[in-house]
């Protein structure tokens, strides 16, 4: 049985209003036969009959909205009979329901219910996996949460020189540089000493801190040879640019008499020959420089983000040169070691860095360093601090030189250099000259080395 | 091999190359002809080609616009002058309606191979009816292809390839640049679209513009090389289609970005370019995409006002250094 | 029969009172109304699946002008191009696309003469001339005139029927490309039929209310555009103009316009506010002279066909429509895929997604 529908009349046209019915129920009519007078928002007009027959059931009452579509009466031909239908113009809105149901509304609501809590169930899981780097508790560009990622660093630990304090890739580099900001909650020692060849990470090798502002190019002239930097020499140079920039340095310069110091180690160097120990004097200088941290501990520090690390165990990083570069393997706690095993760790440690045999976790870390280039006839010189650590001491060559005994009396000397570089950010020059001093006391009077 | 040429040479190479190899080609424009163009670049052609393929049309932009659309939908190859792009308005409802989706609205029944070009952009005291940049414009229209080459090898190869294109192809000339001289390939040097083009290389910024804007971006560089800073300087040459990877490889090398151009920031090229970047290579950024746009008034008369209404070497540096968290100079 | 002795004074067309002198045979005046059955019954058809809300958008039925593009139509030689506005599904037909396919395209479905992606304004079928119906008043205009010169650049005998409304006739764009026709016409190169489709109103405004020269057919003087009027009513004047002045355009290469007086019994989209326009009456009086009224009188009052005839060519005219109904209706909406196919030609067809 045809029906007569709430018509479209215009193209935004979503519902009409039927205004009056103009024929009632029961009645004839023919095609073309006004029926009805409906209005939508814009045009009032009546609404033809299409078939022809008995108007059988009014669907819609009057004053009522129609969507453009329902079904607002039927027209009944011969011999037809008319649908069921319930009372007044509620029919659309059940159809509409009812329909509803069917096209699966209901179980796609169901479905919804069902899927959410396991939606935040796993939105919970992934929280409980962020830990502080990436919960956006810091400002930090994108790339440096990339690098943080990547290269397992604690945010936490980075000072952001950027608008609010953002940290951006200028700062994560430096911070990878000087290893502050290494991730240690799994107990591993992993700050940084000075990069070995196998560790350094691709990364590090686009470094372009090592490279000065403005370079030339290389001129290629005839009799010039151009030696691209070899990955460690990309990363040393980079911190030490880093180092010198960026800290503050300040020197102070002992002259230490060694003729006791020189007396023992050759009075031990007997007695110990047998177990196959030879002390060096630098053996004895480290084992002095960590002595005197027990009066000046400050200097056995790490300069961090949120403030000066002092340390209570020395881990004394020793300067080792390589043929292309250079590494600082540690000798830890080396204030609760005696002579002959600082001495036997420190020859270990230096062959083994030759032969490029060293674990990171031997050259990583580090709160001082002692540098020495006594064996090649140095008078004097001033070293570069190791990143993070508070301070380095430049240890120079022994040299014969006239000095005074107690009386007075000109007497020929075993002199020798030490020179302190310490970060002003962490000590005071009068800090540095006191423990300078008391490293002179110690090796002047060998004998505190033994206790 | 390769010569040394004019923007306009370059340009007027082109389109005599086509002329040569292909009959359905035929030139329209306001004073093309007899006049020999308003800026020249068609000097010579009318009597070389005749007035069926060099053709002075009434000045009439939506009439002549229009009837090339019409003709190209026939198979022929217009290439159609607009004096200046400014007066491209009058003809926007045959670019826009017509040209560029009667394909779509055909059901893939007709194609459009049309060109349409012109200067773009302002620069010479033109004021404001006739300083626009036009490039975000007609770009945001699914079925013009848009295309703003700045040196005169580009201008060559891709009106080339602007004239084979089956659509239609809103070819924006950097107008104040037709006497600059650049090498250009002898022959068909086609440049394809929708591939940027790398105008210098550096590691530690990258600075994105089109046209004109491109050599503004390469003193820029310059100027940042004496501070230690290399720039790396893409001219898009194409912004539809637009080349994504070429700027995505880039910034994933420099961390930063500075997108430059002549025309207004809102709803910009540059707008979009910083879009892509962030979509993409957000996690390569070390800083906020930075844009470099024309100021927000109409083109300005006075010479030293129309300065300022244009990206300055002076904003494309600093904008440089703010993305470098270097200091303003 | 002249141009001139046709036309009344105000530009308006006199009634001939013969009921047609033109001398059609029988045969062909029996095939003109069979087309114009079709067409209306195309476009009842059209009203009814706009009302039943199949056919979205807007929707231009013909009602009442189907011997106008019937007329001219029947001048039309093969390798000719038909542009148009939006009033477009009697072109279609009449150019011998498939009923089903314009329905379908009318119902969106990806069987659609345009693959659903134009709808009622926009149908193409260049294959057999239609170079398609545009949805912005006059802006199809310039397209034509440059249509036209192609033809004649590429060296073909070929014309363009070119068709407008009289609200097109406002549009700069008019101007501009009639400006050109004329201009291009003075070369023999511009074969450019313009067939302006006066129904009196544009939307709901009527010409006197948008111009004070309402010799419309007059404008094309101002480009130097030969031009007359016809009776756009009367399917054979309209033949008999269309014939001639084809040949002549086809000969010449010139432009040539006739002004089409016409009457759209239909509201101008699929319900409009007539009241506020025009009366009941005056719709009434148009319906009297309803083209495929007039036909059906003179082919009865002239013994060719009787009513039930009459009758059953109407039948198999909406039974033929029923059938593109009921094809749009099963059909299929277009694929998805679809979406970002036909944006550009060539091989670097744009998808639309980065």
């Amino acid at each position: 049985m045809p029906e007569v529908i709430m018509p479209k009349m215009g193209d935004a046209m979503e519902e009409g209003t039927l205004l009056q019915w103009l024929k009632s129920e029961g009645e004839e009519v023919s095609e073309g036969d006004p029926i009805a007078e409906i209005e939508t928002d814009k045009v009032t007009m009546e609404l033809e009959a299409e078939d022809a027959g008995t108007l059988a059931q009014l669907i819609a009452s009057e004053g009522q909205d129609v969507p453009v579509g329902e079904a607002i009466a039927f027209i009944q031909g011969e011999g037809e009979e008319v649908p069921e239908v319930s009372e007044g113009g509620g029919e659309a809105e059940d159809e509409a329901e009812e329909g509803g149901e069917e096209d699966g509304g209901g179980a796609q609501a169901t479905a919804t219910e069902t899927g959410a809590p396991e939606e935040e169930e796993t939105e919970e899981e992934t929280g409980g996996q962020t830990d502080g780097r990436a919960d956006g508790h810091f400002r930090a560009s994108p790339i440096v949460r990339r690098l943080a990622e990547e290269n397992d660093l604690d945010l936490a630990k980075i000072d952001g020189s950027g608008p609010a304090g953002r940290i951006v890739e200028r700062d994560v580099r430096g911070a990878m540089e000087s290893g502050t900001a290494q991730r240690t909650e799994d107990g591993a020692a992993q700050e940084d000493g000075v990069a070995a060849p196998e560790q350094a990470q691709p990364q590090q090798a686009e470094m372009q801190g090592f490279q000065p502002a403005r370079l030339p190019e290389p001129t290629e002239e005839p009799g010039t040879q151009l030696v691209e930097p070899t990955r460690m020499m990309q990363v040393i140079g980079e911190r030490m640019t880093e180092a010198q920039q960026h800290i503050p340095h300040f020197y102070a310069t002992v002259e230490v008499r060694m003729d006791a110091a020189m007396a023992l180690r050759k009075q031990l160097n007997e007695q110990l020959e047998e177990e196959g120990v030879k002390l060096s004097v630098n053996d004895f200088v480290m084992k002095a420089c960590a002595v005197a941290l027990r009066s000046y501990p400050n200097l056995n520090a790490l300069y961090t983000t949120r403030g000066v690390e002092l340390h209570e165990k020395v881990d004394m990083a020793m300067a080792v040169a390589l043929d292309q570069g250079l590494i600082t393997p540690v000798i830890r706690d080396i204030g609760s070691k005696g002579l002959a095993a600082i001495s036997q760790e420190s020859k270990d440690l230096a062959t083994r860095a030759r032969d490029g045999k060293l674990q990171p976790d031997e050259y990583q870390g580090g709160t001082i360093t002692v540098s020495n280039m006594g064996m090649f006839g140095i008078e004097s010189f001033t070293a570069i601090i190791n990143p993070p650590q508070a301070a380095i001491v430049a240890v120079s060559s022994i040299a014969k030189r006239p000095d005074y005994d107690e009386n007075g009396q000109v007497v020929p000397a075993s002199m020798m250099k030490l020179t302190l570089s310490a970060d002003h950010r962490i000590a005071n020059g009068r800090d540095g000259a006191l423990y300078m001093a008391e490293v002179k006391r110690v090796l002047e009077n060998p004998v505190m080395l033994m206790v | 091999m390769a010569e040394t040429k004019t923007y306009r040479e370059a340009l007027r190479e082109a389109m005599v190359h086509e002329l040569d190899n292909d009959e359905s080609v035929v030139l329209m424009g306001e004073d093309i002809g007899v006049y020999g163009g308003t800026h020249l670049i068609t000097d010579g052609l009318y009597d070389e080609y005749g007035p069926n393929r060099i053709m002075d049309v009434p000045i009439s932009e939506n009439g002549f616009t229009g009837a090339a659309v019409g003709m190209a939908m026939m198979g022929m190859r217009p290439v159609v002058e607009m004096m200046t792009w400014n007066f491209s308005f009058l003809a926007a409802d045959q670019i826009i309606q017509n040209a560029a989706k009667v394909r779509y609205f055909s059901g893939g029944q007709v194609e459009v191979p049309l060109v349409i070009r012109g200067p773009n952009g302002g620069g010479v005291q033109l004021s404001a009816q006739h300083t626009h940049s036009l490039e975000s414009f007609y770009g945001h229209f699914p079925g013009l292809k848009v295309v703003a080459p700045v040196t005169p090898n580009d201008v060559k190869g891709m009106m080339l390839t602007a004239i084979r294109d089956p659509n239609p192809v809103i070819f924006l000339e950097a107008g104040a640049l037709y006497g600059t001289k650049g090498e250009v390939e002898e022959g068909d040097n086609a440049v394809p679209f929708g591939k940027a083009r790398v105008a210098r290389e550096g590691s530690d910024v990258t600075l994105i513009a089109y046209g004109r804007q491109v050599n503004l971006c390469l003193r820029a560089a310059d100027t940042l090389s004496e501070d230690g800073f290399e720039a790396e300087v893409i001219d898009l040459r194409s912004l539809r289609p637009f080349d994504e990877d070429t700027i995505v490889e880039s910034v994933e090398k420099t961390h930063r970005a500075v997108a430059v151009q002549e025309q207004w920031r809102w709803f910009g090229v540059a707008s979009e370019v910083a879009a892509i970047i962030q979509d993409r290579a957000f996690d390569s950024l070390d800083a906020p995409v930075e844009r470099v746009s024309g100021a927000e008034v109409p083109g300005p008369y006075a010479r030293n006002l129309e300065l300022m209404a244009f990206p300055s070497e002076k904003q494309v540096t600093n904008a440089a250094r703010r993305v470098l968290y270097e200091e303003e100079k | 029969m002249s141009a001139e002795n046709e036309h009344s004074e105000d530009g308006g067309v006199e009634t001939r009172e013969d009921g047609g002198a033109i001398a059609t045979s029988s045969e062909r005046l029996v095939d003109l109304y069979r087309q114009m059955a079709l067409i209306r019954a195309f476009e009842e058809a059209c009203q009814k699946g706009f009302r039943q809300g199949k056919i979205g958008g807007y929707l231009h039925v013909y009602i009442g002008q189907e011997a106008v593009a019937t007329g001219f139509l029947q001048a039309f030689e093969e390798g000719d191009r038909v542009i148009t506005a939006y009033r477009d599904h009697a072109h279609a037909l009449l150019l011998g696309s498939d009923p089903k396919e314009v329905m379908a395209e009318l119902y969106g479905k990806g069987t659609g003469l345009v693959k659903g992606k134009g709808g009622s304004m926009h149908l193409f079928d260049v294959e057999r001339g239609l170079m398609g119906g545009y949805g912005i008043v006059g802006g199809h205009i310039p397209l034509g005139v440059g249509i036209a010169y192609a033809m004649r650049y590429q060296e073909t005998d070929h014309i363009t029927q070119l068709y407008l409304g009289d609200g097109a006739m406002s549009q700069g764009a008019f101007h501009e490309a009639a400006n050109l026709a004329g201009l291009w016409g003075r070369e023999g190169q511009c074969p450019c039929l313009f067939i302006v489709e006066n129904n009196k109103y544009g939307m709901g405004t009527s010409v006197e209310r948008t111009t004070a020269m309402t010799d419309l057919a007059a404008k094309f003087d101002a480009y130097g555009i030969e031009h007359e009027k016809v009776d756009g009513m009367d399917v054979e004047a309209v033949v008999e103009a269309a014939e001639r002045v084809a040949e002549q355009v086809r000969e010449t290469g010139k432009p040539y316009a006739i002004e089409a007086l016409t009457y759209r019994t239909a509201p101008h989209g699929a319900a409009d506010f007539f009241e506020n326009y025009r009366t009941k009456e005056e719709i009434e009086e148009w319906r009297e002279r309803d083209p495929i009224g007039m036909v059906e009188h003179k082919l009865i009052e002239n013994d060719v066909l009787d009513e039930d005839k009459l009758e059953e060519i109407r039948d198999e005219a909406k039974e033929r429509i029923q059938e593109a109904v009921e094809f749009a209706d099963e059909s299929d909406e277009p694929p998805e895929e679809e979406l970002y196919t036909d944006v550009y030609a060539g091989e670097d067809e744009y998808t639309g997604e980065a």
